[in-house]
């Protein structure tokens, strides 16, 4: 079973990335803000992190950027981005994600997404 | 003794001597002399006496010598001397009218200068009064600048804000008809369809408000690559051909294979998008038309044309306002947020293009979009607030 770090300060999202997940067969670690991101991916190192761009204490490009940066953590990274936000497009990929996703999250197209990135 | 001094004595008994003088020279040159002598004293008698008096005496030096004047015709009639006199204080009338004027003038001249004066002041304090009125103005500017500022950053955060929760409706929704979390009657799914569109309408009202809000503030940057037109048209013609053929339009083409361009690719799309959904929501029977050409003169031309309601002449101004929806029936019928078509021309605008409409009520419009092919750096950067 794939593991997939989900990163997001938002209750309601984090449920709903969270049961889509597990109801398409994938397992779920969860973290609250940047720090906690970046603590579970180094422990775990799962197969996909998804990362909310906008976190409470340091941002989600950030949070990338420090995860890189330590070298052994191999897991995808694909950010969750609001809309319209200038220039985020490139700012995350040059942080080190391999995409991103914006949001409102779509179930229809959602998992089809992350299993691109998981292929 | 102290020596006589003639200024010493008031102007008003100078002139009384004055007179008491000429009138006893001329009683005596009417016994002792012959007519031309008296013409001579006259002149000597009257012309220099009188001529200072009326300096002196500004407007009551008319009155004395019209009293003069009319004096001198009496005596000339009394003495029964030849009427051709007559013409001699008539003459010096004039004369000293014409001194008065110039005296007057004079004066008029001195008053005048004083009233320049006065004037000067006056605009002098004028022109403080607008000094200060202008810093007043500036002041205010200032004010509305950040008044407005203050406006774009409440916007754009409410947007944030707004989006946050309206993300777990759309999605949770998605996840209830997709029937994970369990199976849905068609009732439950038919109410939960419903739910759906509205959150996305909802959506959508708040993406355009944010990018409003966002190039008001003047915080919008045209990503810029260069990419083919056509394909892009393409393919936003084809998300919308099940619309289309719900309601029996056609849509009709009329494109060349290949229009590359330097702009922004979402925010193009973004522009066609509207235009169509436009073109689709307000015609009801015949179809859409999309055009799409290059110009010689550097630009791109792209046109979308139905055959829906129209809108009248008087109306079309109001179009590209926000908030604005013609008829106010229509309304009820056709969602729309009313900032589609401002925001449309805002990109337009900041792209540095123009979009035009020609159109005919109950026939059917035109819009048509002019935009650079290339577009330049610098237009990113250009406040088009102004």
């Amino acid at each position: 079973m794939k593991k997939i770090l989900i990163v997001e300060d938002n209750e309601n999202n984090l449920y709903l990335i969270k049961f889509m997940l597990e109801r398409n067969n994938y397992s779920t670690i969860i973290a609250k803000t940047g720090e906690e991101g970046i603590k579970k991916a180094i422990e775990e190192n799962p197969d996909l992190i998804l990362m909310d761009v906008q976190l409470p204490d340091i941002n989600g490009i950030e949070a990338t950027k420090r995860i890189r940066s330590f070298g052994k953590v191999t897991s995808k990274i694909v950010a969750v981005t609001s809309y319209a936000m200038t220039g985020d497009k490139e700012k995350v990929l040059k942080a080190g994600c391999d995409g991103y996703i914006e949001k409102p999250i779509n179930p229809e197209t959602f998992i089809n997404e992350l299993k691109h990135y998981l292929s | 003794m102290a020596s006589f001094n003639i200024f010493d004595i008031k102007r008003e008994y100078r002139l009384v001597i004055l007179f008491i003088l000429i009138f006893f020279c001329s009683i005596l040159s009417f016994y002792s002399y012959s007519v031309e002598e008296i013409k001579a004293l006259y002149v000597t008698f009257f012309f220099i006496p009188v001529a200072l008096a009326s300096v002196w005496w500004g407007y009551k030096g008319i009155i004395f010598s019209i009293i003069l004047g009319l004096y001198m015709v009496l005596i000339n009639i009394f003495m029964g001397l030849d009427y051709s006199l007559v013409l001699i204080p008539i003459r010096l009338f004039v004369f000293v009218l014409l001194t008065l004027l110039v005296s007057n003038a004079t004066e008029i001249l001195r008053k005048s200068e004083s009233n320049l004066i006065k004037t000067n002041v006056n605009l002098k304090g004028e022109s403080d009064r607008i000094k200060l009125r202008i810093s007043e103005i500036e002041n205010e500017n200032i004010r509305l600048e950040e008044a407005d500022r203050v406006k774009s950053i409440f916007l754009s955060s409410m947007s944030h804000e707004l989006r946050t929760p309206l993300n777990s409706i759309i999605g949770f929704t998605g996840i209830l008809l997709q029937g994970l979390a369990g199976e849905l009657n068609d009732e439950q799914k038919k109410q939960l369809t419903m739910v759906k569109k509205s959150s996305q309408h909802l959506l959508s009202l708040i993406n355009d408000l944010l990018d409003i809000s966002k190039i008001e503030a003047g915080k919008v940057e045209l990503n810029l690559e260069e990419f083919d037109l056509i394909a892009s048209i393409e393919e936003i013609l084809d998300s919308f051909s099940e619309i289309a053929k719900e309601k029996e339009l056609y849509i009709k083409k009329d494109l060349p294979t290949k229009i590359m361009i330097y702009n922004d690719n979402r925010r193009v799309k973004q522009i066609i998008i509207n235009l169509v959904s436009n073109a689709i929501k307000y015609t009801d029977r015949g179809g859409i038309n999309i055009s799409a050409k290059l110009l010689d003169n550097g630009t791109t031309e792209f046109s979308v044309s139905d055959t829906g309601i129209g809108i009248k002449e008087e109306n079309a101004f109001r179009l590209f306002e926000p908030f604005q929806q013609i008829d106010p029936n229509l309304t009820k019928k056709i969602e729309g947020s009313g900032l589609g078509l401002y925001l449309t021309k805002k990109l337009i605008l900041l792209m540095g293009g123009d979009i035009i409409l020609n159109s005919t009520f109950g026939k059917g419009s035109v819009f048509t979009v002019v935009l650079p092919t290339k577009i330049r750096e610098v237009q990113n950067e250009k406040n088009i607030n102004s």
